[in-house]
């Protein structure tokens, strides 16, 4: 399961909302910015930020936001399977402890 | 062996310019026309045992197949370095490294320019000035240039001369459009390509269309139409021999280049109907959409 380069250019969905949580990424050049079901902006990340991947802490395999490339750069992607294994090996309270945090960042969607 | 993506590690910016720093001593290496063997094998090593090169298993591979004697191999490692270098995140010592090789590489320049003599040498040169962050344009121009694959002496002797002159993008962009028109193979027109490149492609795939792919496809076709990249093994061909088939059936093939990782291919295919999210469900492919034009 290893990672790969991905350029990404202005306007690219790098994944939209419903869609499969198949990988998760790192972006390293460029932004991206996440918007809800209406459209609306909800975040933005800069460089060296892993995303993509919060909604599997909480147990569901889709994701709930969409992912826009403001501007261009790269990511790094990488199996989602890489997270589902960290998370599988984690003991019930550090679970706990991810859930509420990831609770906390898709409440604000 | 690829082990699983270790993102803790990545994400360690330290770690990601020590590996930038590697990638761009064996860049040095590379530069040269006749390359040091002994200096090769350490600076592979070096990368080798790496720890965030176990994360990147085409990158970990196009550097274990590097060989001194081999252009192909050489040539395939650059472009690897070319991605990574220019994806890692550095500190000021990778960027003292970057200004120190710059320097490097633009003092060998001339001395291979002046040794081009197979085809290979000019994809090799492309790699160089990919490397060089004002000299992309030259990068591009002579990158289509190479594709032609012409096996013209005077060709190559203009393409010397003018890559030795200040005003090497003017000339290089004259041979290219004296190539394209007398080819019968012509690529695409710089309107056609704006297309595909607004639509998110790059322009080293965007340029490799021909104009006999686009044969029967109109401008809205090209807009519209959902595009996708598929990048997939030559171990396709053996696992599931209807794959060409079932594209040739339902998608334009607009190009096909080898992919980054070893023995893989992308191909850019325009659907031919409706979108068919299932089509490629079946194949071990990965898929990118791109979107549509506006």
């Amino acid at each position: 399961m290893s990672g790969s380069i991905e350029p990404i250019v202005p306007g690219q969905v790098i994944f939209d909302i419903g869609q499969q949580i198949d990988k998760c990424f790192i972006l390293q050049k460029g932004s991206v910015h996440f918007f809800n079901s209406k459209e609306e902006k909800i975040s933005g990340i800069a460089p060296n930020t892993m995303f993509g991947f919060t909604e599997l802490v909480k147990g569901k395999t889709t994701h709930s936001t969409k992912a826009v490339c403001i501007t261009p750069g790269t990511v790094v992607s990488f199996s989602s399977d890489v997270i589902k294994k960290k998370l599988a090996a984690y003991g019930e309270d550090n679970k706990l402890l991810l859930e509420s945090l990831a609770d906390q960042l898709l409440n604000k969607i | 062996m690829s082990s699983d993506f270790d993102f803790g590690e990545f994400l360690d910016e330290s770690n990601q310019s020590e590996l930038m720093i590697l990638c761009l001593e064996l860049f040095a290496v590379l530069t040269k026309f006749q390359v040091d063997q002994n200096k090769l094998e350490i600076a592979k090593v070096e990368i080798l045992n790496n720890q965030l090169t176990q994360n990147f298993e085409g990158f970990r591979s196009a550097i274990s197949y590097l060989s001194g004697g081999d252009k192909n191999s050489q040539i395939n490692a650059m472009k690897h370095i070319n991605l990574m270098v220019d994806t890692l995140v550095g500190d000021s010592k990778s960027t003292e490294k970057f200004t120190e090789i710059e320097e490097v590489v633009n003092e060998s320049i001339n001395g291979l320019i002046e040794s081009i003599d197979l085809h290979v040498d000019l994809f090799k040169l492309v790699q160089v000035y990919n490397f060089l962050p004002n000299k992309k344009e030259i990068a591009i121009l002579l990158g289509r240039i190479a594709d032609y694959e012409l096996k013209d002496d005077e060709m190559m002797e203009n393409v010397k001369a003018a890559l030795l002159r200040d005003d090497a993008e003017v000339l290089l962009s004259k041979i290219l459009a004296n190539v394209a028109e007398n080819s019968a193979a012509g690529f695409i027109s710089a309107n056609i390509i704006d297309i595909l490149q607004q639509r998110g492609v790059n322009f080293h795939i965007a340029g490799l269309v021909t104009k006999e792919s686009l044969e029967n496809l109109s401008d809205e076709q090209l807009k519209n139409n959902a595009l996708l990249l598929v990048n997939f093994s030559e171990d396709i061909f053996t696992s599931n021999p209807e794959f060409l088939d079932a594209i040739q059936s339902d998608t334009h093939v607009l190009t096909s280049t080898s992919g980054i990782d070893k023995d893989t291919f992308d191909m850019l295919l325009l659907l031919k109907n409706e979108r068919r999210d299932d089509m490629f469900d079946k194949y071990p492919v990965k898929v990118k959409e791109y979107r549509v034009f506006k």
